[in-house]
């Protein structure tokens, strides 16, 4: 009894220790380097000019939508609304989750914390400390156009 | 030269005179090593023979049987680390193949739901039988005195264990792990001068990415697991040098008869409450029983073990460490288990729960960390500033940490101290409430 017992422990023990690996390893979305925003979607991205400034297709981002982009491993919002498209920093000031904008609310919101920030990305409510960047933005020629500084 | 020092020599094939010389002092080195092992088998019989002639204090309270805590969550900590080599033979600590691996090890892997299950189930409850330890010792204030080395190892395995929690959870590479790194990372941030250079070194750089994952890999599966070893080494070599505290409302009292008056325990107690008086029959311990804590420190002290504990003139019922105590925290850890498979089975959630890869660009709803960290999650969240809510974190711990520098005399009987025992009850009433708020909200 107390041999079967071992002997069937024993094989279990084994058998998890020469389990080959796991067969896929990659993941859905592809790789990830070391910074936020390297991952390779399908979705609309931002393309780098010369300049230093970032490029959108316009009409990636139709009237009433937000999109969430990475410029270098910033994470920025991208929000075409009443006021034509703005660009803040997507980085919620207090600590650090992504905040999303809520067309029905006008605001921006986090779900971490429940920060809240007006459509000029001055805070509202909650606990961020800070304002939300606004970056410039040109918007024309069906290009949407970002200045980083 | 010995024998050693001669084949070192010999198998080093070296010639000048300060090259001989070294072989020889490797063997001196090697001499120390095995009259260190000679010690430490020598010590690890004399435990041996305590546990199996000694005898310790009788459970009496309903709190006394809380005393098994610690070595429930001993045992535990034991299976963590057996679970932890089984999963890092399989996780593979890269962003790109984090989550597939981790994955794999509950679905690929023959019984590796029911490792991983029980690496993080077990987790959760041994934070939790570590926390209810330390609860049972601040009640009865047995960090007092000589006691006070326990506290302090004890609140720091507590919290190395949380923190070793916390960079665990990151290694799934989940949506969950990602982004409560994120928010438990940049908290930090908000310490004055050195915040934001503690984040970039957390992180390894201004972001979690790559570099954070191996640097949590890193914590989680050699620092924090080397500092919890060492520090569990140091905290059950002070227990067992000490015992357990003796019961509050008992006393140290030295028989006259069998007293020499040498003053060991006068020497010995931290409360002053034991000196040495001369009479008519010579130098004889006496006992100020007001100031007596209990702790036992001259029980141990005395040469002629006329010391003894007492509780209205009767002495202290004590019982055989085998195979009473040992059979009483066997029991103890087998209800761990029992809890341990039981969480394995009914949470399965916990092994699997990361089902969606991390994403940098896009915060899920409902974030929250694991359990012993939803209370500091909320207080962070109400209060209006990170650095304020932070600094009410740290300071919080900081009380708790020196309680035995800020509580060092008085009763110890919780019925006595109504002023401590209120706090008490409402700082463990306010984390419950904190933490079910922030699970709910």
């Amino acid at each position: 009894m107390g041999v079967a017992g071992a002997m069937a422990a024993g094989w279990s023990v084994l058998r998890f220790l020469f389990a080959s690996g796991p067969k896929a390893h990659s993941m859905p979305g592809g790789a990830f380097s070391s910074t936020v925003g390297s991952a390779e979607t399908s979705g609309p991205s931002l393309a780098k000019n010369p300049d230093g400034s970032w490029s959108l297709d316009a009409d990636a981002l139709p009237m009433g939508q937000s999109l969430v982009l990475s410029m270098s491993g910033v994470p920025v919002l991208i929000l075409h609304g009443n006021k034509g498209v703005r660009a803040f920093s997507a980085t919620c000031t207090h600590l650090g989750c992504l905040v999303r904008f809520s067309m029905e609310d006008n605001q921006f919101q986090c779900p971490c914390h429940g920060g809240k920030y007006d459509e000029n990305g001055r805070v509202v409510a909650g606990p961020p400390p800070m304002d939300l960047k606004e970056y410039r933005v040109d918007a024309d020629d069906g290009d949407i156009r970002i200045f980083p500084v | 030269m010995s024998a050693r020092g001669r084949f070192l020599e010999a198998a080093a094939g070296l010639t000048s005179r300060a090259a001989r010389r070294a072989p020889v002092e490797a063997a001196r080195a090697g001499s120390l090593f095995w009259a260190w092992l000679g010690r430490t088998a020598a010590r690890a019989r004399a435990v041996g023979r305590e546990i199996a002639t000694g005898t310790t204090l009788a459970p009496e309270r309903w709190t006394d049987y809380l005393d098994y805590t610690g070595t429930a969550a001993a045992v535990l900590l034991v299976l963590q680390a057996a679970t932890g080599v089984l999963l890092a033979l399989h996780y593979e600590p890269h962003p790109s193949l984090a989550f597939a691996s981790f994955s794999a090890v509950g679905t690929e892997v023959p019984y590796g739901l029911l490792v991983s299950g029980l690496h993080a189930a077990g987790a959760r409850l041994l934070i939790l039988v570590g926390m209810v330890h330390l609860l049972r010792v601040a009640w009865t204030s047995s960090y007092r005195g000589p006691r006070a080395g326990h506290w302090y190892t004890g609140v720091a395995l507590l919290s190395v264990m949380m923190l070793s929690g916390f960079s665990g959870y990151l290694l799934p590479w989940g949506q969950q792990s990602f982004w409560a790194c994120v928010v438990g990372t940049e908290a930090a941030g908000a310490l004055p001068v050195v915040g934001k250079a503690l984040v970039h070194a957390l992180r390894g750089g201004p972001e979690v990415g790559g570099p954070t994952l191996t640097r949590f890999y890193l914590f989680h599966v050699f620092l924090f697991p080397l500092a919890v070893a060492g520090l569990l080494y140091w905290h059950i070599q002070r227990v067992w040098r000490t015992g357990v505290s003796g019961p509050p409302d008992a006393t140290a009292r030295p028989d006259p008869k069998a007293c020499r008056g040498c003053g060991a325990c006068e020497r010995t107690c931290a409360f002053s409450a034991v000196f040495v008086k001369t009479g008519q029959e010579g130098r004889r311990a006496e006992v100020d029983e007001a100031a007596c804590n209990a702790c036992r420190a001259c029980v141990f002290a005395c040469p002629a073990g006329a010391v003894a504990l007492v509780r209205d003139n009767a002495p202290v019922p004590t019982e055989p460490i085998f195979p009473h105590n040992v059979l009483r925290r066997s029991a103890a850890v087998l209800a761990a288990l029992l809890v341990l498979f039981a969480g394995v089975y009914f949470f399965r959630g916990l092994a699997v729960g990361h089902k969606v890869p991390a994403d940098p660009l896009s915060t899920p709803d409902r974030i929250k960390p694991d359990w012993y960290f939803l209370a500091p999650y909320q207080v962070l969240k109400i209060l209006p500033s990170e650095r304020w809510g932070l600094f009410a974190l740290l300071a919080a711990f900081g009380l708790v940490a020196a309680l035995p520098a800020l509580d060092k005399k008085g009763p110890r009987r919780p019925e006595d101290r109504p002023v401590f025992i209120r706090v008490f009850q409402a700082s463990v009433a306010v984390f419950v409430v904190l933490t079910v708020w922030g699970w709910l909200s």
